[in-house]
Formats: C-alpha cells, structure tokens, sequence
C-alpha cells in the first residue's frame, strides 16, 4: 500500500525532496478560513462518505451538522486539534466490519482513528490516483 | 548506523566545567503528546529512581525521577500525562496544564520545560511546542526516536529547527545506552546560562488560533525537514493485516486467548515454588515455636494468609507483560480500533476496551486506565462494570472450588471439562458487564450523545524491554505493597476472630466452634442459607470483601483451625469436596463471579468518580446480581438433585 506523497514543488532554498504534505500558507485553497464556511463546499466530498483507500486535500473542516456527539464548534477543535487542518492529505487507510466504521486515516506521518459522523466534518477534495 | 555520533555530536558545546560546590536542584518537567516515547525517555534519564504516586487532591498518576547530569546538577524529573494541546479536555491533561501554568496547589512549577517530541512525526508536537512558548518557561525539545526518524530517511536540520522555534534541539534515542548524553549536556548549558524566558501570556486558543498554530508548525517542518525519498511501508502493511475487517478480529481473539493460555500455564513454575516456599515456612515455623496461640498466628495467619495471596504474583506478571508489549508495539490503540463498532453497541466507548482488558488483571488499574476516556459519562459507563471483569484474585477461588468439585475428564475428546467451566465463568462475566453497560445507557443515559472516537493509531515500533522491564516491576511493586499491608491486616484479623475466644478448658468441639468468627457466621446464616452457603463459607464472605483472594487463605484458616491439625493449602480442596454439598460449590462460583467489590475496589471508584452515591450504586447492584446468581444456581442445582 502507498503512503501519501504529493508531487515535489519547485525546490526552495531550505527544503530538498519531498515537502511536507501542508504547502506554506499562500498556496492553499482555502488560506484563512472563517469561523464558518462558505457554500462553495458544495463541490467538496464529505470525508465520511468516502471510500476505503480515498486520497485528498482537505479543503475545510466544518462540523455544522455533522455527529450528534459534541456541539460542532467543540467538534471542529478536536478534529483541529488532531492535526485536520485545511491543505492537508488525507487517506483512508483501513475501515471497520461493521458499517464500515470506524476509520483509520492517515494524516502526514500519523494515522488518526475516527468514526464516519465526525468525519463528515471533513471536506476534502479527491487528488489524482485516488480509487 | 543508528548511533548518536557524527553532525549532531559535533553540534553540542564542550561540557562546563564541574560546578564547584553542591548545585541547587532543578526542577525539570517532561511535556509531550502521547505515544512520542516520553515514558522511555523518562526511563533512560531516571533508572531506577522514581517514585509514584498521586497528586493530591485528584487521582492523576504523579511520577517523578531524579538524575544528576555530566557536571553534577542534581534534577527532579517529573513526567507530566501526554497532551495534545493545553486547552485540557481529560483530568489527565489537566494536570498538565496547571502544573506547566504553575496553578497547581502544592507542586513547584517547573524551572525548564523538557519537550519531548517523536522525531518522525513531528506536526502535532511541534504545534504543542509553539503553544508551549507562551508559558514562559525555559524550554529545550527533544526529538526522540531519532534513530528511526534516520533510518526512515528523514533529514532533521535541528540548527534551522531551533532558530525557527526559538528553542534549543536536542536529538536522543531513549531505548539505548549513551542516548541521552546530547540532552544531559545541554541541560546543563541551559541551566547555566539562565535562558531567557519567553513571555508568559498563555490563553486557551480558539479555532483559529489553533488553525493558525498548526499552519506555523507545517510551515517550520516544510523548512527544516526533508522527507524521506520512499515512505515506510512497514506500519501501513502490518495494519493491511491487523486492521482488516475479518482477520483482524480474528487475529484479536487469537492474541486474547493466547494471552489467557500464557496466565495459567506460563505463571505454574513460579507459582508452584512460591507455594512450596511458603509451605515449607510454614513447617519451620509449626517446629520451632511452641503449640499454642503464637504458633497457630504465625503460622496460619501470617505465613499462610499472606502466602496464599503472593502466589498470584506470576499470575498478575504474565498478563501484564502481555499488555505492556502490546501497548509498547502500539497493538492496544488498534484493540481499541476493532472493537469500537462492537463494544458500542452495549452503550461502551472504543477506548474503553484497554481499561476493561487490565481490569482481567485487577479491576483497580483497569478503573484507573479509564482516565484516557475523555468524556465523563463513558468514562463512568466503563467504571461501573470494569469489576465484572474476572479479576485475577478471583482465579484462587475458581481454581479451588473447580478442582475440588468438578470431575478431571475430557469433553468432546480434547478439551478439559475444569478448563470449560473457568471459561464459562470468565464467559459470564464479560456477558453481564455489556448487559449491565446496556441497561445503564438505556435508563441513566438515555438523553446523553455519545463521545466521538478519536484516536491516534501510533507507528508500530519494537517493544522496549527496558520499559517493559520498568512497567512490570512497577505492578509488582504496587501488589507486594498492597499484600503487605491491607491484605496482612485483614488475614490478622480473621485469625483472631477465628482464634478468640480460647475454648474453655471442657470443651467437646473444635476451637473455631467457639470464636466470634463462628458467631458471626451463625448470624448471616438465615439471609445466607437460601443460597446454600454455610457458616464457613459465610465467615470467609466477610474479609473476602478486603480482598477476594483471602476468602481462599480464610477458607484455609477457618477448616484448618477446625480440624486442628496441618491442614495443607492443597488438602484444602479434598477437604470441601467432603464438607459442601456440589449445588454449594456451583453457588460460591456464581456469587464470585459478580462477589461485591473488594474494599480496594471501592475506594478506587469513590476516588475516581468523586462520589459516594456511584460506588453505593456499584456495590449496590453487584451484591444484588450475586445474591440472585448464588439462589438461582443453588436453587437450581438442588432441584436437579445435587444439593
């Protein structure tokens, strides 16, 4: 199974190879995001409805809606807090037998266990090679 | 190709010279996010010298070491619980917090901040460090597992990483020797240096300041760390296997099972020694002092009582050596991961399946595993039923009345008929801890949202044996402690109400038939009857609540007083098989099964819960469920004619 890479990026001055899946702050789609988010989102997919092996861009992370669990502001900063921040990869590593759920996604170097309520909180755009 | 030499060593400044005189200590505070190997470290700078204990007031784990660095500072090294970020959402975090702030009543704030960080995954710790510089607290990161982090084929530039942070770097690799020179040294350059302090304005970020936390991190890693060519495969595979759907559940109850053959036959060498240990003080004792109430109070009170409780002490190894390997590979947050759809729908969090795996050891760390839950209403779902759990002081009981009553054959050609019962027995216990979990989410929770499952799935890694080593001695530590003194206590006073009154000087009966043990047996014997236990097993009840594993070396003072001979601890089984009828015997297995918490127990729960009303409920029910269980199976087994 492959891990997440993004393509190199034009090399700079201090960093050589592969960079970190989180590109500076000028290249992300969504650069300052607001306490709320736009309906723009509509083109994104929820990260919980996606299938096992799904790679992408989160492009917000917005729990209005999403779990019944904690208010969704509370939500949105645990899944913050876990490193589900906007511009970062994300993949769908491994699932469970019952409803498919819970998830393991692996988020840069770490893989972070979630269950598909929360992580329709997650918006992510497909990237290339994704199945 | 893994050792600390080459750039990085060149990189550390000579060591100051020796301090003249004795240094003032050094309070030095261990920060990381969990699983980055804080433990380890804490390990590798320490041995030895560590002491455990709870921070008062709270029933959060304090551990604190000391060390002396390469110049001869002594340092106070306390190991703080693992956190994300100091926005605190578990009293574990808390603790953290307060402490790192200096809120904490009665605990010195720290002097310098040692950050520790897992040097191949770096986001979230270094997040945790750019928060951290708002405590303004010295501060000096450590990027642990260095040594992997290399191998893996990430290049760390730890100089730009430095600047970048404003914080020195030191590399270290906790699990080998030498490891941890690079941060002694540095300590000491910090310490005489008097670093400057960073501004002291923490508050809680919101969204977007954690936002804006994180992009910093990102952008720093981008800049300071290249990532290796070819991504590490080694954990995605393994989890292709150990997480599947099917082959790992299945691969689970493999390891389960093993891990329960390993308890009962791995622990039988030792155990067998410890009790022909014992047996043979006991003999030594029964010739060197003179008949009367010395000899029979050293012998059957102290030798054998504590004796009788000591041989579990394998036992309690073997499984926790289990759990501790497979927390140090990082198997048990997978555990948790597998069993989260199945255990949620008895009303159970994903994360409550550590807690309730360590209470088969003993319900008391399993109560105390509980902290890692976040939200109070799992975290209580899962005290309340961690005692159903089969505790390994319940095995004597098991073991005695199994092999006393149940016939030695094979059933279906290979499998022990006494092995089938301890196993319906276990079968029962964890039955009625969901049933139960079941019925409190249905009646106390009803309008309660259940916790979201979050939860970081870490790198499998090669298990330390030195942390290992550390945790096992640990757990043996704690249960010698706990055997030397409320378990010594209660076998003392079980022998003087079993010994006091003396017999008058006619008496036609045996000795006990006329101690206070004997009253208060007679005296439980109408509500107790029912249920088909005798004044024996009735006084044996009482201090099996201080501890279940002395109901057995009750049982044993109680019958070998009453015989007035030396009753051997393995005669004890032949002689209830003549005295108990086998409805009996089935009764006592199902009272234990749900047996009323040990006193230990309790307390750990009052403590947990901050309640007395959560503890009366627990105990409440449970005494219930094992008055019912006893009459239903006596009743039973009577009618069925084996009373």
């Amino acid at each position: 199974m492959s891990a997440i890479t993004l393509p190199v990026p034009s090399a700079r001055p201090r960093s050589t190879g592969v960079a970190c899946n989180c590109e500076p702050l000028a290249l992300d789609p969504v650069s300052h995001p607001g306490e709320s988010v736009s309906a723009s989102l509509a083109a994104a997919s929820r990260l919980g409805t996606a299938p096992l092996g799904f790679r992408g861009r989160i492009r917000a992370v917005d729990a209005t809606g999403c779990g019944r669990s904690l208010p969704p502001a509370e939500l949105e900063r645990r899944l913050l807090e876990m490193g589900f921040v906007e511009g970062a990869m994300v993949e769908i590593r491994n699932q469970g037998l019952f409803g498919r759920d819970p998830i393991a996604i692996r988020v840069d170097h770490a893989t972070v266990a979630l269950r598909r309520a929360e992580a329709n909180a997650i918006h992510v755009d497909a990237v290339d090679g994704a199945r | 190709m893994n050792e600390l030499t080459a750039p990085e060593l060149a990189r550390i400044p000579a060591p100051p010279p020796p301090l003249p005189l004795a240094a003032p200590l050094l309070h030095v505070a261990l920060v990381g996010n969990p699983n980055c190997g804080k433990t380890a470290l804490f390990n590798a700078l320490t041995g030895s010298r560590q002491k455990v204990a709870n921070y008062p007031g709270v029933t959060v784990e304090r551990k604190e070491g000391s060390f002396v660095t390469p110049a001869g500072r002594p340092v106070k090294l306390l190991d703080l619980p693992g956190t994300y970020s100091l926005r605190a959402r578990s009293p574990d975090e808390e603790v953290t917090r307060e402490i790192v702030l200096g809120h904490l009543p009665g605990e010195k704030r720290p002097e310098l901040l040692l950050c520790v960080a897992d040097a191949t995954n770096l986001r979230l710790a270094l997040r945790l460090v750019l928060e951290l510089r708002h405590v303004g607290r010295p501060m000096l990161l450590a990027l642990n597992m260095f040594d992997i982090a290399r191998h893996r084929g990430f290049g760390i530039d730890t100089d730009r990483l430095a600047a970048e942070l404003g914080v020195p770097v030191v590399p270290s690799v906790a699990v080998r020797r030498g490891g941890t020179q690079a941060l002694l040294e540095q300590l000491d350059t910090l310490a005489d240096s008097a670093p400057a302090t960073t501004p002291d304005d923490w508050a809680p970020s919101g969204r977007a300041g954690t936002r804006a936390l994180q992009r910093e991190a990102d952008r720093i890693i981008a800049a300071c760390v290249t990532q290796p060519a070819k991504p590490d495969t080694v954990t995605s595979r393994l989890d292709s296997v150990l997480l599947h759907p099917v082959l790992g559940l299945a691969i689970l109850l493999a390891v389960l099972f093993l891990m329960f053959q390993a308890v009962f036959s791995w622990a039988q060498p030792p155990m067998g020694a410890i009790k022909a240990g014992f047996d043979w003080l006991g003999t030594m004792a029964g010739t060197l002092l003179p008949d009367g109430l010395l000899r029979s109070f050293v012998r059957d009170g102290l030798i054998g009582g504590v004796g009788a409780v000591l041989v579990f002490l394998p036992q309690i190894l073997v499984l926790f050596l289990f759990i501790l390997v497979l927390e140090d590979f990082g198997y048990m947050a997978r555990a948790a991961f597998l069993m989260d759809r199945i255990m949620g729908g008895a009303g159970l969090h994903g994360r409550a399946f550590i807690p309730l795996l360590s209470s088969f050891a003993c319900a008391i760390p399993g109560i105390m595993a509980t902290r890692v839950i976040d939200s109070r209403r799992d975290r209580l779902a899962t005290i309340m039923v961690a005692p159903l759990m089969t505790c390994s002081a319940r095995i004597p009981v098991y073991t005695l009345v199994i092999a006393a009553f149940i016939p030695d054959r094979t059933v279906w050609g290979v499998l022990s008929l006494q092995g089938l019962v301890m196993f319906a027995l276990y079968a029962v216990g964890i039955g009625s801890a969901l049933g139960v979990s079941f019925i409190f989410k249905r009646l106390v929770w009803r309008n309660t949202p259940a916790e979201p499952f979050m939860l970081e799935l870490p790198d499998y890694k090669r298990p330390s044996p030195r942390s290992i080593f550390f945790g096992l001695t640990q757990r043996a530590r704690i249960f010698l402690r706990r055997a030397g003194t409320t378990i010594l206590a209660m076998m003392v006073i079980i022998w003087f109400l079993a010994s006091v009154p003396r017999p008058p000087a006619d008496a036609d009966q045996a000795a006990i038939n006329y101690s206070f043990a004997a009253s208060i047996g007679h005296f439980m014997e109408p509500v107790l009857a029912p249920v088909g236990f005798n004044w024996q097993i009735n006084v044996a009840l009482l201090p099996g609540m201080a501890a279940r594993e002395v109901a057995v070396a009750s049982l044993g003072t109680v019958y070998s007083i009453a015989a007035e001979d030396d009753l051997g601890a393995n005669r004890l089984g032949r002689t209830l098989a003549g005295k108990w009828s086998l409805a009996t015997a089935l009764a006592l297995l199902a009272w234990y099964v749900f047996a009323p918490q040990c006193a230990s127990t309790l307390a750990t729960v009052r403590r947990e819960t901050g309640s007395w009303a959560w503890m009366g409920l627990l105990f409440g029910y449970m005494l219930a469920l094992a008055y019912a269980a006893a009459f239903v199976t006596y009743q039973t087994a009577v009618a069925l004619g084996a009373g």
